[in-house]
Formats: structure tokens, C-alpha cells, sequence
């Protein structure tokens, strides 16, 4: 964040979405599923995700294992592993970052909207001002 | 500063077209018209794909940013593109290309990481 801050002009602007991975409570383990149909031949395109959160380090691990199904087989399949895969903040430790790098006019919006932040969202991006 | 903006109506994008227009900077988004195409009315607009538009591209930029590119190949396509109409091209990647970053407060050169993938076909 310093290098970003020392990078830019006064006057500047620097933004960053977060996400808040895990709370307390939260399984540490998650996944999914997705499926769709490939256009061209009709064979299903089916996504399944895994993700393990560190709660130590605030870092999550992930897989995705992608795989194409014709006629009922599996005909070719891809396995993605990030470790890490992504750090966790808390709109909280965000906003300190940056503070910490020197930024002001500190604005935190919903996702990726123009909408305020609600205390539940997971999903934000700050907006800070070199002064 | 002419800025050209690829995508521009959502994510990051959104943020960078109003600090850039704050600033007074000419701004021009380039983008489907899929996604919150209203959202800058007054912004000029160029309509297309990247995949597939971009000789719509004819102008001549000081910066232009990418914030909607997810294949290396996709991106090499728009940057060999405006190589000659552009004085910097800037790419938003994600943290995740960096090989390790268990640690924090890292330098300004940092090595690049690979997702480990495996293939294989029946």
C-alpha cells in the first residue's frame, strides 16, 4: 500500500475491492457446484469447487475441478489448486490499511457498486485519496 | 490526460471512470454495453468485444487502463492493439499471480507465481 501511496501524485486516487472470507462460526471448509451446457455439442461443462480458510494466517486455499461430460462420460477434466488462494479482510482491516499507507477521504462502498457499505457485506471496495 | 477505459461499468472500473472525470480527465470507455451501460451517460462510449473489436479502437490515448481482462491471450491481443495508440497501457491483475503471499509488506519485486494445474484426458 506505501508503494502504491508514494507512487502517486497528490491528489491521487487509489482503489481495491476486498472480501471478508471467514467469521467465527463459519465451517472452515467450503464448496460448490456448477454446471452448464456447451452450445456447440451439448456435452455439460460442470465446475466443483473447494476452499479451506486458515483462520492463523487469514488466508484461504482453493480447487476447482473442471470437467467436460458427453453422453454420461467424463471425456476431459482440469484440476486449478491456488495455495494461497486469497487473504481475508474485514472492512475494518481495510480501512486501515489504508490509513496506515497515508491515504485520507476514505470512502468504503457495497461490492461494486456506488452504494454504501452495509455492516454485513462481504464483498467492498475502498476508494482513498493521497493528500 | 485521454484516458481509454477497457470495460469501465463495473468492478474497479466504475471507481477509476469518476477519480479519472473528477480530475478532468477525457475519458472514453471501451466495452459491450452488457453491463450498467447507462451508468456514465456523458462518458464517450466505444461499443465492442475485445475479442473481436478492436480495430474500432482509432484514436490515440495517454493511458489506457485494463480492468476486464481474464486470458493472457486476451490481453495480448488489446495491448499488441494500441501498442502505437497508447503511451502506457495499465492491466488490473489480481494478487494471486504473485508466488507467495503468506507475508505482508513485500517489495516492488516480487516473483510471479503459477496456478498448479493438472490435465490430463480419457
Amino acid at each position: 500500500m506505501k508503494h502504491f501511496h508514494d507512487h502517486l501524485d497528490s491528489g491521487g486516487a487509489l482503489t481495491s475491492s476486498f472480501m471478508t472470507l471467514w467469521k467465527e462460526g463459519d465451517s472452515l471448509e467450503g464448496g460448490f457446484e456448477q454446471e452448464a451446457v456447451r452450445p456447440e455439442d451439448g456435452a455439460t461443462v460442470r465446475r466443483t469447487g473447494w476452499s479451506h480458510f486458515n483462520p492463523e494466517t487469514n488466508m484461504e486455499d482453493t480447487r476447482d475441478t473442471w470437467e467436460i461430460i458427453k453422453d454420461g462420460v467424463m471425456i476431459q477434466s482440469e484440476v486449478h489448486a491456488q495455495s494461497p488462494a486469497t487473504r481475508s479482510y474485514t472492512q475494518d482491516d481495510a480501512i486501515a490499511l489504508f490509513e496506515q499507507a497515508g491515504f485520507k477521504e476514505i470512502q468504503i462502498f457495497s461490492e461494486f457498486t456506488f452504494e454504501p457499505v452495509k455492516p454485513e457485506d462481504t464483498l467492498f471496495t475502498v476508494l482513498g485519496i493521497k493528500p | 490526460m485521454k484516458i481509454l477505459i477497457i470495460g469501465g461499468t463495473r468492478f474497479l472500473g466504475r471507481h477509476l471512470v469518476n477519480s479519472a472525470r473528477a480530475r478532468r480527465h477525457e475519458v472514453t470507455l471501451f466495452n459491450r454495453g452488457q453491463t450498467n451501460p447507462d451508468l456514465f451517460g456523458k462518458v464517450k462510449s466505444i461499443r465492442g468485444d475485445r475479442e473481436k473489436d478492436l480495430d474500432q479502437l482509432s484514436g490515440q490515448w495517454d493511458a489506457v487502463i485494463d480492468t476486464c481482462g481474464y486470458l493472457p491471450r486476451v490481453v495480448r491481443m488489446s495491448a499488441e492493439a494500441l501498442k502505437d495508440k497508447a503511451g502506457k497501457y495499465v492491466f488490473i491483475s489480481s494478487i494471486s499471480v504473485y508466488a507467495d503471499f503468506k507475508r505482508s509488506g513485500f517489495g516492488k519485486v516480487i516473483p510471479l507465481g503459477s496456478s498448479k494445474m493438472r490435465r490430463w484426458r480419457k
